[in-house]
């Protein structure tokens, strides 16, 4: 493999474990976040930013 | 005779509001009250339920609960009579206040006295607002100008179902509550305990009131409960403009003189007022400036019955009402109307429950009408006077009589329902089939281009193939499949929000009421599926307006069978090489397949788990108003933001591992992707029996719908990344197509709508919600697999 491979390689997997992160992160802030645009700039629940 | 004896064009003057519990409040708390008059506007097509007219306004009511009402027909022009003779001789000598001085609430103070009695907060205190009215009356629409924020807005009774928060902008030291829309403080449904637990609890320094000018004397009816709490208080008339526009006025400085809160004219939805409003809602928050006024009882009103009962009742448990940390006026305003909760708080003695009892009895013996609507009258008779004295009102609205010529066709007899599947169906054709198509191949292509462009340059650059393959088709292929159906879904969300801010949305709640209470469910319930059409997670929480829990545990579990847009991706992408142009066909079939399993689970349910009627049907219709493109804008691009992130996140992190699963064997070997030895085709070669009877066996194929659990974009991205260039069509049949797909409409909602139900209705709700449409799915495709010709 080539360096050019292995350069592209680390960004994919970097992009993976870094969205894997924010997602898992939103997730326990507020589960079920993601299955509409139920979130403000800041990432809070607009829906429901009262409940814990 | 009752209200429901009454022919569309009559009017009758109500004697007796008869029913029990929730209804009968609600029904009081909306005017109707002895003595109202009402008129019947008209019938919905299938002759049920009604719209009438009372207070100049229109609210809709079932039959069955109309015969609750005992009325007596009486001559138009009688009533024309009355009306003008009782203008006539309403003013007494306490409403002769012609020429009011500006009393100046809420503004800075000038007299020594004023100053000498300033009660500020302590400095750095952070004051809280609380935005407070009936529902549909503008307050997300303030709220979002107070605040600067995007929150969604509609033309429909019951938009906002939880309390958002904000700072005023410019004002980082406060928080202003959004609360949702409510006609009294009653105990009866959820919104009404959120708002006033929220009120009585957490002690806002301040209730921003906000009043639909255009409809002021129902409007006011909250606002003198909400006086009666003793927090400091700011009365907003919004949408001035469409009433001056339509020759009608409010005096401000009478009304502020006479109701003892400032008052501030404001339209919302044009940026006016809102900062005079906010000075004035800072300096009595600051200041604590309380209600000048709360005893909106009169000694000589029939008798003061109601005046020495309350005032009796406020002497009596003055010191319970303190310990419980209740405002006294409302804690025995509450007492009357027989507020459980209130009682429960009070914790009087069993002496002091009886003499408050008697007390009562006594006031309904002298007043001549129970508790509750001795009570109600007390409040109306106060606002009539009040909107004698200061509102000018305009004859009819344009804004109304727009609507009135639109209600002909969109809710006429013969025209409700033809007109309602034009709706629809123009708005599916335009979305699948013309110009969404249109806009979803334009983007494909671009996506093409930028993904060959991409490939040739991985190729110049001498990439390993297992990189080369997981970039180009891994991730391009997965997340660019996914991305091309955002005009799609952006359609259909556009449509749905003209739907709603344009007023139609609660048309079709009248119109469908009928058909949807014989499945056990209220006319309310086809807002949350609707809702459902775009998204099941808003939609499930949209429910939260249902007013008995019953309601709201069916609709729930109805919501995910009604085809979410992420759906519409899957559609698309198999119905068209499958069925060509007639594409949008199947898919207007599969909606139409959604809706009908849903009524058949309803009605299963009903019949065998929740038991009973459906809640009462009590409805304000708003006018029509044209929608407010900032708030589509709005909608759009969060909704863009959402889906385009889902792309990049979700739906890219299950291409890769579907990727990396289907590239390796469990000995870590790279392999075939089409071959069977790899990871993803052995476990899903475990699964994939159980849908052979369906006419989908293939293992990538069950592995798509298992990634759709995640999001059901992912579905497509999935199938994408695992036929590695070969086309759909030779994965099933034209008969196993029509299968999966009426198993992917039907089959578990995504773990987004799961966790929603879960936080709504708790664990086993959710696994059962999961349980059952999974099974109802598999049914349903087997089912249409002996109508579908298996090849």
């Amino acid at each position: 493999m080539n360096v050019q491979s292995f350069i592209l390689l680390a960004i994919v997997l970097g992009a993976f474990v870094v969205t894997l992160r924010y997602v898992i992160r939103k997730n326990r802030k507020h589960p079920g976040c993601g299955g509409c645009s139920c979130c403000d700039a800041a990432g809070r629940c607009k829906l429901n930013n009262d409940k814990k | 005779m009752t209200l429901r004896d009454l022919k569309r064009g009559e009017v009758g003057r109500v004697i007796r509001v008869g029913g029990e519990g929730a209804l009968r409040q609600h029904l009081i708390d909306m005017g109707v009250l002895p003595d109202t008059v009402v008129k019947i506007v008209k019938y919905a097509p299938m002759g049920d339920p009604i719209e009438i007219l009372i207070h100049g306004y229109e609210l809709t009511l079932r039959m069955a609960d109309a015969a609750s009402i005992e009325i007596e027909r009486i001559d138009r022009q009688t009533h024309r009579n009355a009306e003008r003779t009782a203008r006539r001789n309403a003013a007494d000598s306490e409403w002769e206040v012609a020429e009011t001085p500006h009393p100046g609430l809420g503004e800075p103070h000038i007299s020594a006295e004023e100053i000498r009695q300033e009660n500020p907060l302590p400095k750095g205190t952070v004051m809280t607002f609380a935005l407070a009215g009936n529902q549909n009356c503008g307050k997300t629409t303030l709220f979002n100008n107070l605040t600067g924020s995007a929150q969604h807005v509609g033309n429909f009774p019951g938009v906002t179902v939880d309390r958002k928060s904000g700072q005023i902008i410019g004002h980082p030291d406060t928080l202003v509550v959004d609360l949702p829309g409510i006609y009294s403080l009653s105990p009866y449904t959820s919104e009404e305990i959120v708002s006033r637990n929220f009120i009585i609890r957490e002690h806002p320094h301040c209730i921003i009131n906000i009043l639909d000018a255009t409809n002021i004397e129902r409007n006011l009816y909250l606002s003198m409960q909400l006086i009666e709490l003793g927090v400091p208080m700011v009365l907003a008339l919004n949408m001035m403009d469409e009433l001056e526009g339509n020759g009608g006025a409010v005096r401000i400085n009478e009304m502020e003189a006479l109701l003892g809160v400032p008052v501030v004219a404001i339209s919302a939805a044009r940026n006016q007022g809102i900062q005079e409003l906010i000075d004035h809602a800072l300096h009595i928050a600051y200041f604590r400036e309380e209600p000048k006024r709360q005893d909106f009882c009169s000694p000589d009103d029939h008798g003061g019955a109601v005046h020495r009962c309350l005032h009796a009742i406020m002497h009596l448990i003055e010191d319970h009402a303190e310990r419980a940390g209740l405002p006294i006026r409302f804690a025995a305003s509450k007492l009357v109307e027989g507020d459980s909760l209130v009682l429960e708080a009070l914790q009087l003695e069993p002496n002091e429950y009886e003499t408050v009892q008697h007390i009562i009895r006594q006031m309904e013996d002298e007043r001549g009408l129970d508790a509750t609507a001795a009570l109600a009258d007390m409040r109306f008779t106060f606002i009539q006077r009040l909107c004698q004295r200061t509102v000018v009102k305009p004859q009819l609205s344009r804004e109304h009589l727009r609507s009135l010529a639109i209600d002909k066709i969109l809710t006429g007899r013969f025209t409700a329902w033809p007109a309602f599947i034009l709706i629809m169906g123009l708005i599916f054709w335009l979305t699948f089939e013309s110009l969404g198509v249109w806009l979803q191949d334009m983007l494909a292509a671009g996506i093409d281009d930028f993904t060959g462009w991409v490939d040739v340059l991985l190729t110049d650059w001498a990439i390993n193939p297992a990189v080369h393959s997981l970039v180009i088709d891994g991730v391009f292929s997965g997340v660019g499949s996914v991305l091309s159906f955002v005009p799609l879904i952006l359609l259909l969300f556009f449509f749905l929000s003209m739907l709603e801010d344009s007023g139609y949305m609660a048309r079709i709640a009248f119109v469908t009421d009928h058909l949807l209470r014989r499945i056990g469910l209220s006319g309310r319930s086809i807002v949350p599926m609707l809702i459902g059409f775009g998204c099941s997670v808003p939609s499930v929480m949209a429910s939260r307006t249902m007013p008995s829990e019953r309601d709201r545990r069916l609709t729930i579990m109805l919501t995910p069978f009604m085809s979410c847009s992420a759906k519409v991706a899957i559609y698309a992408f198999i119905a068209e090489p499958f069925f060509g142009h007639n594409a949008w066909v199947v898919m207007v079939g599969l909606y139409l397949l959604g809706i009908l399993t849903g009524v058949v689970v309803a009605v299963v349910a009903k019949t065998f788990v929740l038991k009973g009627e459906a809640a009462p049907f009590v409805m304000e219709l708003p006018n029509y108003r044209m929608p407010g493109f900032r708030n589509v804008f709005h909608l759009l691009r969060d909704k863009t933001k959402d889906f385009v992130e889902r792309a990049f996140t979700v739906i890219f992190l299950a291409t890769i591992v579907i990727w990396f699963l289907q590239h390796f064997s469990f000995r870590l070997q790279m392999v075939d992707p089409s071959s069977n030895d790899s990871i993803l085709a052995v476990v899903s070669g475990l699964i994939a029996p159980v849908f052979s009877p369906l006419g989908f066996g293939d293992w990538r194929l069950v592995t798509a719908l298992v990634s759709g659990f995640m999001a059901k974009e992912s579905v497509v991205a999935t199938i994408e990344t695992l036929s590695a260039g070969t086309p759909v069509t030779s994965l099933m049949t034209t008969g196993g197509a029509v299968c999966y797909l009426v198993f992917c409409l039907l089959y578990t909602p995504c773990v987004a709508a799961i966790a929603a139900i879960r936080r709504e209705l708790g664990n086993r709700y959710a696994l059962f919600v999961l349980l059952l449409q999974c099974g109802v799915a598999w049914l349903v495709a087997f089912v249409v697999s002996f109508f579908v010709p298996m090849l």
